[in-house]
């Protein structure tokens, strides 16, 4: 019997890492955690060194149950965990054999759940990441899928990494390369409103809506692009790639999100709000 | 110190220079699709290979992205270091290098040309003058992206250029040969697209589980040629065997 079950389906349920780094060059998208404080503060639970693979949970999280004792560490914007339908606080987790954890994200759109001593995992380019188009890494976890626990060292300590302001709005950015591109008029639309977070979005891009900012249409050749860019299509409606984003582009890349305000990027659900701010 | 995020044009360098965020920054050479252009950005790309401070580099059209492994704070310094670089790499620089061609066979068969016929009808040519102007040229490879192991090839015939479909495919087969625009690609795996789709090679282009993961890289260059359906069904079963000798599809090429 598998030491962990996917008793319930969350909505997009994947294993992520640090991510896969070293083969952009190649096509290979970086991948990895979005939330890395909320990753980091999931493994700081669980007992786990930075960067131990764990499980990242999209609006949904799945239902876990377990077959083995395990620490667990859980984090996220703001979650709700429940053992065997019983509300806790807690969100270091010590599961006993047949137990089982649900996970309600109250706040944001991702949470982490960390196994106490790491998953039994296959790596790809030495990561554990999922990549949803290219499939590197596997496929989302579902109903019915299984785990197996790795048994590494826990040492439990209680230094979590202080969380951003999740609620907080502004994002702050820095100018991209194509920064320059942008009229005066149409830096005055891409500071001076807040943006409304599609439901399109996903790992490879938060997609916004609102006034288009208008662009000068030219022909960009193909450029390397990064998580965390702001592209300007010539609809006008910004788009903030993420980690599984491709990585070339061929739109202008005007903003570049800034790595503490990234996190909050990342929780913001569709609906939500955000204006882009520049870093003085 | 604040980075300043703005374009730094140096004298004497070919390409200007923007930090992207705090921890890559981007050269930039005459945005074009220029062969002299790309071939000095994969020479620059090899000259930093052993650079401590890189942790990966993106070789493009035009450009070159670079990722640091620690906060970029000077970027006057990181200049300098740049310069130093590409003045030692243009001192070292040996015209008569040696490149990789690789062979890439193609069945161009109806089975596997969903858009052959229709190339076929648009461009007034037989299906012999189609294969024999796709098989002519010497492609260059300028860079990889969109997918894994996916290429960017420049040297296709104008006589075969033809635009992206306007509703792509659910579904284009891993293997794909095809064209979009003036551009010739390869499908690494299968996935929603709307390129032509002319043949199919049954060379897998993409390998997870070894390093370097792809059979063809930026600088190298790529010639099609024909085989039938036995060949590719051959092939296929070589390499499903694990009997596929890669070596014999690639070998060293000067310009």
């Amino acid at each position: 019997m598998a030491a962990i079950e996917i008793v319930k389906s969350g909505i997009y349920t994947t294993v992520q890492d640090e991510g896969r780094i070293g083969y952009l060059k190649y096509g290979v998208s970086h991948s990895g955690y979005l939330d890395v404080i909320a990753a980091a503060n999931a493994n700081i639970l669980a007992g786990n060194p930075p960067g131990t693979p764990l499980i990242e949970c999209t609006y949904k999280a799945p239902a876990l149950k377990f077959h083995e004792a395990c620490v667990v560490g859980i984090a996220g914007a703001s979650v709700e965990v429940m053992v065997n339908e019983q509300i806790t606080s807690q969100q270091r987790i010590f599961v006993e054999k047949d137990d089982i954890l649900k996970v309600v994200i109250n706040r944001g759109v991702r949470c982490y759940i960390a196994l106490g001593g790491g998953l039994k995992l296959a790596t790809t380019l030495g990561s554990a990441s999922v990549h949803g188009i290219s499939q590197l890494g596997g496929k989302p976890k579902e109903n019915g899928c299984t785990m197996e626990l790795l048994h590494g060292e826990t040492h439990l300590t209680n230094a979590l990494v202080h969380p951003p302001d999740y609620s907080r709005i502004q994002i702050k950015v820095f100018p991209g390369p194509e920064f320059h591109r942008l009229t005066k008029k149409a830096k005055e639309k891409l500071f001076d409103q807040a943006f409304v977070v599609s439901s399109d979005s996903n790992r490879m891009a938060c997609m916004l809506d609102g006034d288009p900012v208008p662009m000068k249409s030219y022909k960009m050749i193909s450029s390397p692009v990064l998580p965390g860019t702001v592209q300007l299509p010539s609809d006008g409606k910004p788009m903030v790639l993420l980690n599984d984003c491709q990585t070339m582009g061929g739109y202008s890349r005007v903003l570049m999100v800034c790595p503490e305000a990234y996190p909050v990027l990342v929780q913001k659900r569709p609906g939500e709000n955000i204006t882009f701010q520049l870093a003085e | 110190m604040m980075l300043e995020f703005k374009w730094h044009n140096i004298k004497d360098l070919p390409f200007a220079v923007f930090p992207y965020g705090e921890f890559a920054f981007l050269l930039q050479w005459e945005e074009k699709i220029d062969m002299a252009i790309n071939e000095e950005i994969i020479a620059l790309q090899e000259h930093l290979a052993e650079n401590e401070h890189i942790l990966e580099m993106v070789p493009a059209y035009a450009s070159l992205l670079i990722l640091y492994k620690r906060r970029i704070t000077n970027i006057e310094l990181l200049i300098q270091e740049i310069y130093q670089e590409y003045r030692g790499m243009k001192k070292k620089s040996q015209p008569n290098q040696s490149l990789t061609l690789h062979r890439i066979p193609v069945c161009y068969d109806l089975i596997f040309s969903e858009d052959l016929d229709l190339l076929m009808k648009e461009k007034q040519l037989s299906l012999e003058e189609v294969i024999h102007i796709h098989t002519q040229p010497i492609y260059h490879v300028y860079m990889m992206g969109f997918l894994p192991g996916f290429m960017y090839m420049g040297g296709l015939d104008p006589r075969l250029e033809m635009e992206r479909k306007t509703t792509p495919r659910q579904r284009v087969e891993k293997g794909a040969v095809g064209i979009a625009g003036l551009q010739a690609g390869i499908y690494p795996m299968e996935c929603p697209g709307g390129w032509n789709v002319i043949g199919r090679t049954p060379l897998p282009l993409f390998f997870p589980d070894k390093n370097p993961p792809v059979l063809v890289e930026a600088g190298d260059k790529v010639k099609f040629y024909k085989i039938d359906k036995d060949e590719y069904f051959k092939i296929k079963e070589k390499i499903l065997n694990d009997q596929l000798e890669y070596e014999k599809f690639k070998e060293k090429w000067q310009p």
